[in-house]
């Protein structure tokens, strides 16, 4: 069932220049929902517009099919979790859990009740008399949770949630908030930078690029199929290497020396395009020096202990390319390594607009995505 | 390839030397010279030459007298000090709470984002920006009995003429408005800049949760604001014990001693009736009544006051 539906959403913040174009979407009940993309492209305010916190200037907005424009915030049944949580310095957990809750006609017990129940789940049922500043950062988000949970809304936005925490925190509440979600059934919009949180959270998600959505799906396919080489480029760390090249008919020169069959020798008319060519960095690999499509120059290695990351250059000190290698693989500056490119891996990108042109694993996914699924 | 080579054991940390403190500790006083200097001539001195004086038959020339507490024992048996200390308190109590809360209310009414805002923020704070004495002579017109805006007003509605500063009922009432309206200015900023300073998420988190306007103000503004006000009641307090300049231009502590506050009382006897003496005395008795209050405003406010 649709739960939330943004069609034709604008918004504009001096009424001259549109900070939001023209997003549609539709959420299913007990979705949870990524809104990913660079900072300053708009997230923020397409939540806040949904939440009823800035007016919508131009499209609609539907919850349970009910249009929702002009609705005051807490008419529209959700909750909101802030970036900085935006807790009562002055009031304690208890209190600030249960905030606003009056307002619903809840009882006294009932609300104690609620809060009881979230502060367990959360963590928190030992501080439930303690000043927000006397606890810690994670312990602040909780908090912040909880105060959506108790409201028992069905559905919950919440912008960045986790930025202010540190790496291993972040991990550790990327899967609680996931697994509350599921566990309450709640529609949640959730509103990130972050790619690596967009793919481990997201049923789908969202890339905004400057106030456009760019491509809306479930992560793996859009890991996969990347719409354009924005979201090539965004989504994945280390980024999709994404290098003009040379097109004819027959190959795609990638350099002088190293140059590739084109496998878009059946579509003559995009085959003879201006082309981007995408691979992503685990898709490069090391080959025995008789099979190998280049021999390159390594710039840089990274080793992360099991997997390695090596920068390296084919002719063009400009361009520099990332191959990913599981284990450790313990190079020096200027080491002549021999290459392979997995073919059925590559994207093509139209250098004139971005827009995919071509991908070897149309449809299905790849090797490595199957094995993720299993 | 012998990586293991590479790992050292962190060398432990060598202990601290004590020397160098004496030389840190001089230059810590070094730092403070220049504020030490300015302090000492313009506040310090001044202070214990008072408490010295007060302890003396003295006139401006200087002390000529010991008298150890003779001072003080007159002036707290003289009719004169007590409706003194009668009309402090009581233009203390019309002016502090009544501006405050107009402060308040004015910054409450212009912290929102609306177009044209400035004009009347500029508007609320100018009289910050105006001299005593020329607020004081705006005043003292509109308070002419002939041609006055409010004898005009009054004759209008059909009401008798009451002289503002000459009748002993009405002339502390009128210089505590004047005060409230010049001390509105600068309450009104300084509120103001505190309510621009609480977090728009709280009030989002509110808005979302859907509490009134009353319970926003009391839940979230006010105790956010508590520190401000805290500041603010304390300037204003010390502040109001200090008032002057309006109350030698518009009244002169009259009529029949009704607006002759503690402060005027002092300026009185040093410079009018040569007496330093005992205006040392009174001007010690204000110093500790006030610094009393302000001790109990901190012991007493520090348990209401959130600071984040
Ligand atoms: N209140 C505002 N007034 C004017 N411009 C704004 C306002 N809020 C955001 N913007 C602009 O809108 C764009 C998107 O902002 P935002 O939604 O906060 O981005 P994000 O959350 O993705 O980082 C930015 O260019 C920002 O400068
Ligand atoms: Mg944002």
């Amino acid at each position: 069932m649709t739960h939330v539906e943004l069609a034709g959403l604008k918004k504009s913040y001096d009424g001259k220049k549109n900070v939001i174009e023209q997003v549609d979407l539709q959420l299913q009940q007990g979705e949870f929902f990524v809104l990913v993309g660079p900072s300053g492209c708009g997230k923020s305010t397409i939540l806040r517009m949904i939440a009823g916190l800035e007016p919508i200037t131009d499209g609609e907005l539907f919850v349970n099919g009910k249009r929702m424009n002009d609705a005051p915030p807490n008419k529209r049944d959700l909750s909101m979790v802030f970036q900085n949580y935006a807790l009562y310095p002055h009031l304690n957990v208890e209190q600030n859990i249960t905030f606003g809750l009056h307002t619903k006609k809840i009882s006294r017990e009932e609300q104690r009740r609620r809060c009881l129940e979230a502060a367990e789940m959360l963590g928190l049922a030992d501080y439930l008399r303690r000043k927000p500043r006397e606890l810690s950062g994670g312990q602040r988000q909780r908090v912040a949770l909880a105060r959506a949970i108790v409201t028992q809304a069905p559905l919950c936005l919440m912008d960045e949630p986790l930025s202010n925490l540190d790496a291993k925190l972040r991990t550790r509440m990327r899967s609680e908030i996931r697994q509350i979600q599921r566990k309450l059934g709640i529609t949640m919009i959730y509103v990130t930078h972050d790619q690596t949180e967009a793919m481990t959270m997201a049923d789908r998600m969202m890339i905004l690029h400057e106030g456009e959505a760019m491509q809306i799906g479930k992560p793996l396919n859009i890991y996969n199929h990347p719409a354009n080489t924005f979201v090539a480029s965004f989504i994945g760390s280390p980024a999709m290497n994404v290098m003009e090249a040379d097109v004819s008919p027959s190959e795609i020169g990638l350099s002088p020396h190293c140059t590739l069959p084109n496998p878009m020798k059946g579509n003559v008319k995009a085959a003879s395009k201006n082309v981007q060519v995408g691979i992503r960095p685990e898709h490069i690999l090391f080959s025995a020096p008789e099979q190998a499509d280049a021999v390159v120059e390594v710039v840089n290695t990274e080793v992360l202990g099991t997997e390695t990351l090596i920068t390296f250059i084919l002719d063009n000190a400009k361009d520099q390319w990332i191959a990913r290698w599981n284990g450790q693989w313990q190079f020096s500056v200027g080491d002549r390594i021999p290459i392979r490119f997995d073919l059925d891996a590559i994207h093509l990108f139209s250098k004139d607009n971005g827009r995919i042109l071509w991908a070897a694993n149309d449809g299905q996914p790849n090797q490595t995505a199957r094995e993720v699924l299993r | 390839m012998n990586d293991s080579r590479d790992l050292q054991p962190v060398p432990p940390q060598e202990s601290r030397r004590p020397k160098r403190n004496l030389f840190a500790f001089l230059e810590g006083w070094l730092y403070l010279l220049p504020s030490i200097i300015l302090f000492g001539v313009f506040v310090f001195y001044p202070m214990f030459r008072t408490i010295y004086l007060s302890f003396f038959l003295a006139d401006q020339m200087g002390p000529f007298e010991f008298v150890g507490l003779e001072n003080y024992q007159y002036i707290l048996s003289s009719d004169s000090f007590q409706s003194s200390v009668k009309a402090t308190i009581l233009f203390v109590l019309y002016t502090v709470p009544a501006g405050i809360l107009l402060a308040l209310f004015l910054a409450l009414l212009t912290n929102e984002k609306i177009k044209g805002i400035g004009i009347f923020r500029t508007l609320f704070s100018s009289t910050m920006g105006m001299s005593v004495a020329a607020s004081s002579v705006i005043w003292m017109f509109m308070y002419n009995p002939s041609i006055g805006v409010f004898s005009r007003i009054a004759e209008w509605l059909g009401f008798p003429a009451i002289q503002w500063l000459q009748d002993p009922d009405y002339a502390l009432l009128a210089v505590s408005l004047s005060t409230v309206w010049m001390n509105a200015g600068f309450a009104y900023l300084i509120i103001l800049g505190g309510l621009q300073n609480i977090d728009t998420h709280l009030y989002e988190n509110a808005k979302v949760a859907g509490v009134s306007y009353l319970y926003q103000l009391r839940r979230i503004t006010l105790p956010m604001l508590s520190p401000t006000l805290f500041f603010i009641v304390t300037v204003s307090f010390i502040n109001s014990f200090q008032t002057f300049g309006q109350i030698d231009i518009l009244t002169k502590g009259g009529p029949v001693e009704s607006t002759n506050v503690i402060v005027y009382s002092i300026y009185k006897d040093a410079f009018i009736n040569n007496d330093v003496g005992s205006a040392s005395a009174q001007a010690v008795i204000l110093f500790f009544c006030v610094l009393l209050l302000t001790a109990l405003q901190f012991k007493l406010g520090e348990r209401k006051v959130h600071y984040q």
